[in-house]
């Protein structure tokens, strides 16, 4: 849950999103659309502060939009990408 | 750039605004706008940076104070002058540029970093679908635009013009200021930023604070520079002491000149203007630009509007 939280304060920080608190935000709500309501805009720049903040990056849409659906769907890529790398690291 | 890191200075964000010493300080005002969510909703505000806010709030007290069937969103044209553009947004982006590299650097200020952001964001906001035009010639800007407008109204392109300027301060800038400019040490400057709107037309009698007579453009080292008789000179100095020297030698056996203290940005022009209308006179306002270039306007205010009959 740590991985959430941080990943709900990057994105009240650097989307500028205000009136609302990390504890606010759903981990299935949606993040574009109804749910936060973040826009095309906001997905470039998440993309670029996903690099920043855990050094995990977007390749391409396919692997872009099931990750970010939600801040849970958004954790998991972070986790599984953290987790490659430090394998290919390790072999 | 050699000059402040002589300084000693770690990265552009340590630069003080106004360094220890007998420096004059410099005296900024910063625009409060969060008076603009009384004009447009909050949410989509978010991604809009200081100058455009500064902008938006301008415009959206320009449309609040005009006659509303002068006003047609899908009639009227946009004209925004800019001397820096959004300047805080620009250094911000290129920070993130120089410390995280091009893949890294954050496309939220780089959109916001276009001077004509700024016409963007008024045009979305207000509904406004006329053209939409940015013009940025440092202290020709206001009167460029001006210019503009007035072709586009005499074309009949549209039937109204909401021109406006916005400048925005920031600390690089008053650093620059502090370090490479005279400026500062002229008496009646003062540094700031701002924004001021118009809604202009030609339609006759309907003008709430006054009207233009005339507006031109020329260079007075080439072709002279004709005052009218019967008006009250206003003058906005250039930016650089050595322009205004040179025009106060051409002026010095005409008229007497009315300085007022202004806002020093390249756009203070648009203010000047609306201190005009509060003259009770005709006024013939210029602005000089480098090289002897100058922007004129005749300024006719509004008598009535203001509490004197027109003969008086």
């Amino acid at each position: 849950m740590e991985l959430n939280r941080k990943l709900k304060e990057m994105i009240i920080e650097e989307l500028q999103i205000e009136d609302i608190t990390p504890d606010e935000i759903d981990d299935d709500m949606p993040l574009f659309g109804d749910g936060l309501g973040l826009d095309s805009l906001d997905a470039v720049e998440l993309v670029v502060q996903l690099q920043v903040y855990f050094n995990v990056e977007i390749k391409n849409i396919e692997e872009g939009r099931p990750a970010l659906q939600s801040i849970n769907t958004l954790a998991q890529f972070v986790k599984a990408k953290q987790t490659q790398a430090l394998n290919e690291a390790a072999s | 750039m050699a000059s402040a890191y002589s300084d000693d200075f770690n990265s552009i964000k340590d630069l003080p605004v106004s360094p220890s010493g007998d420096h004059h300080q410099l005296s900024q005002s910063k625009v409060d706008t969060s008076p603009l969510c009384d004009y447009l909703p909050k949410p989509s505000l978010r991604r809009i940076d200081h100058f455009s806010r500064m902008a938006l709030l301008s415009a959206g007290k320009a449309i609040k104070d005009t006659d509303p069937s002068l006003f047609s969103k899908d009639n009227t044209g946009v004209i925004i002058a800019t001397g820096f553009g959004a300047l805080q947004t620009t250094f911000s982006f290129l920070d993130s540029y120089i410390e995280k590299g091009d893949k890294l650097a954050s496309p939220t200020h780089f959109s916001n970093s276009v001077h004509n952001a700024a016409a963007a964001h008024v045009s979305i906001g207000y509904g406004i679908t006329g053209p939409n035009l940015t013009i940025s010639q440092f202290d020709m800007s206001f009167i460029s635009a001006l210019v503009t407008a007035g072709v586009w109204l005499d074309t009949e392109k549209v039937k109204t013009v909401l021109l406006g300027t916005s400048d925005a301060f920031c600390d690089v800038l008053g650093y620059c200021i502090d370090k490479f400019s005279n400026i500062k040490k002229t008496v009646g400057y003062s540094f700031g930023e701002g924004a001021a709107f118009f809604l202009l037309t030609k339609k006759e009698g309907q003008s709430k604070y006054g009207s233009f007579e005339d507006i031109s453009v020329g260079n007075y080292k080439k072709t002279g520079l004709d005052i009218p008789q019967n008006t009250l000179l206003v003058l906005s100095q250039s930016a650089i002491n050595t322009c205004n020297d040179e025009f106060m030698t051409y002026l010095k056996n005409n008229k007497k000149a009315h300085y007022r203290n202004h806002l020093f940005s390249p756009t203070d022009s648009s203010m000047d203007v609306l201190f005009s209308t509060t003259l009770l006179k005709k006024v013939c306002y210029i602005k000089i630009g480098t090289g002897g270039e100058y922007g004129k306007m005749i300024i006719t205010p509004n008598l009535k509007n203001q509490g004197f009959n027109s003969s008086g």
